[in-house]
């Protein structure tokens, strides 16, 4: 397609960068890999809008700073997966911050 | 004495009206918000229906911090490089019934009147859990500590995981939770202008379908007044089953020619997530328990009917109504689940309870695979084959029809598929 050469193609990552965070130094997720080696539709992977969680190795690895809190993860994991996954909200103040939402 | 009259949970639209409404009373109302500023949690595509709001601030609507008022609705179908649009305009200032938003800048400016009027907001503090003493909810903890009330307001939101600790509400099922990934952009007033053919303050809404891999779920695309709201909403048990990720087809969305057409050479200020309760009347919890309610998203007052998405009017209809349930059981003095009760009266005799069991089988419509997958297909096809021209004659256009819908849907199917969204939309 040409029209794709006018507009700049940004990563996720790069995307991401153009939101605020004030990140904890400890993280508001936990996974236990020793569940998620069981796991067969490993629904983490799909749900969240940042890919917070990524598959390396056959492991479940996550990047908690990037999180925008939607809580999608926890569903599709404990229903859908294997249970694998902990989350809650980040401590008061921390976490993403939205200023235009 | 407990610390507050009320302690809400969550600075939200319900959250915030309640607080309003009650710090107007002359109520001593905390409202706790985990987030930096009154907004800075709180995500929408887009747009808010305004007779709700109208109720509340008797201010005009141009002087509220709206983006832009909606003269234009839009459906576009996606198939391939085609798409199909439905255009619906007006542009009688007397009958705007929706503005664009942006809920960051939205609601700091509405927590800011609640606050004028009295309401004590303690942000950056996440409430942790209920403080229950005999049956009752007599307050919260925060970073471990009881902080007291005669009566919590829980509006922490669509995941309600104080409601879920309580037993208010079951565990929920990926099958009516649908996710967002949202992008704002920023192109400048003029611009905006110019390339949708606005003038200032008039503004579009408009939904996609179809391009989706076959994930249930659509686009969206609303002008703010200097930037676009621009996103996808999937549903998602839809988006494991099909193995595809909401960034990926977040990404297919944007670069797809009939969007990127609109975004070119935007800046991103924004890239954002939320979590939306799309099955309506299904899921709402239990709303009242002994000194605590529940309102807004956290209550599942959401309704999703075709290309009408509502949860804002629906969360500062019950933050009010959850309000003058408070008030009167505070003259009562008597903060019981029967009392508290009143609350479901009103939502019972208000638009929130009525629109939503009146439209409680739109969720079955959305469910259904086709409208995502083999109609923006045929559709388009359709179409574009009815408006070719290369020299080759043409059959009838019953038979053209008849042969086209065919080779894409059982007619039966079709018919079963028009009924149902006529019954239940």
């Amino acid at each position: 397609m040409t029209l794709e050469k006018k507009i700049k193609r940004l990563t996720l990552d790069e995307r991401l960068g153009f939101t605020t965070f004030n990140s904890d130094s400890v993280s508001h997720i936990s996974v236990d890999n020793e569940k998620c080696i069981n796991c067969k539709t490993k629904a983490c992977l799909y749900v969240c809008p940042t890919k917070v969680y990524y598959l390396k190795d056959d492991k479940i690895y996550f990047n908690y700073q990037a999180c925008l809190e939607t809580g999608g993860c926890i569903v599709a994991c404990h229903v859908l997966g294997n249970k694998g996954i902990s989350w809650k909200y980040p401590r008061g103040g921390f976490g993403v911050i939205f200023r235009y939402g | 004495m407990p610390d507050a009259d009320v302690i809400i949970v969550g600075a939200g639209l319900s959250g915030i009206t309640a607080a309003y409404k009650l710090a107007s009373y002359g109520r001593n109302v905390i409202v706790f918000e985990r987030g930096e500023y009154p907004g800075s949690k709180n995500v929408t595509g887009g747009r808010m229906y305004l007779h709700a709001i109208k109720k509340i601030i008797n201010i005009p609507l141009e002087e509220m911090p709206f983006e832009r008022f909606v003269t234009r609705e839009v459906v576009t179908v996606l198939h391939g490089l085609n798409s199909f649009s439905i255009e619906l305009e007006n542009y009688d200032k007397q009958k705007y019934q929706s503005a664009t938003v942006l809920r960051a800048i939205f609601d700091k400016w509405y927590a800011n009147l609640a606050e004028e009027k009295g309401a004590n907001f303690i942000t950056k503090t996440k409430v942790d859990d209920l403080y229950i003493e005999d049956g009752f909810v007599r307050g919260v903890i925060v970073e471990n500590e009881k902080v007291t009330s005669n009566v919590v307001l829980i509006s922490e939101g669509v995941n309600n995981f104080l409601g879920l600790k309580l037993g208010l509400r079951k565990e929920f099922m990926p099958n009516y939770l649908v996710t967002s990934a949202k992008a704002v952009i920023e192109l400048g007033e003029e611009e905006i202008n110019k390339r949708f053919r606005l003038k200032s303050r008039e503004g579009i809404a408009q939904i996609f379908t179809g391009q989706s891999r076959g994930v249930i779920g659509g686009g969206f695309l609303y002008t703010n007044r200097e930037t676009l709201s621009i996103g996808v909403v999937y549903l998602l048990e839809s988006l494991v089953k099909n193995k595809v990720s909401i960034a990926d087809l977040f990404e297919d969305f944007m670069y797809h020619p009939s969007v990127q057409k609109y975004i070119e050479g935007g800046r991103i200020l924004e890239y954002s997530g939320h979590l939306i309760p799309v099955k309506g009347y299904g899921m709402i919890p239990k709303l009242v328990y002994n000194g605590a309610l529940v309102s807004g998203d956290a209550a599942g007052f959401f309704l999703e009917n075709g290309p009408i998405f509502r949860g804002m009017d629906f969360a500062i209809e019950s933050g009010s109504l959850a309000a003058e349930a408070i008030e009167r059981a505070i003259k009562e003095g008597d903060y019981s689940e029967k009392t508290l009760s009143y609350y479901i009266t009103l939502l019972n005799n208000s638009f929130v309870l009525k629109d939503l069991k009146r439209h409680r089988n739109a969720p079955k419509i959305m469910q259904n695979e086709r409208l995502y997958s083999v109609y923006p297909a045929l559709i388009n096809e359709l179409l574009n084959d009815f408006f070719k021209v290369d020299g080759t004659t043409k059959q009838p256009l019953l038979n053209f029809l008849l042969n086209k819908t065919t080779k894409y849907i059982n007619p039966i199917i079709a018919v079963k598929d028009i009924i149902e969204i006529l019954m239940y939309a």
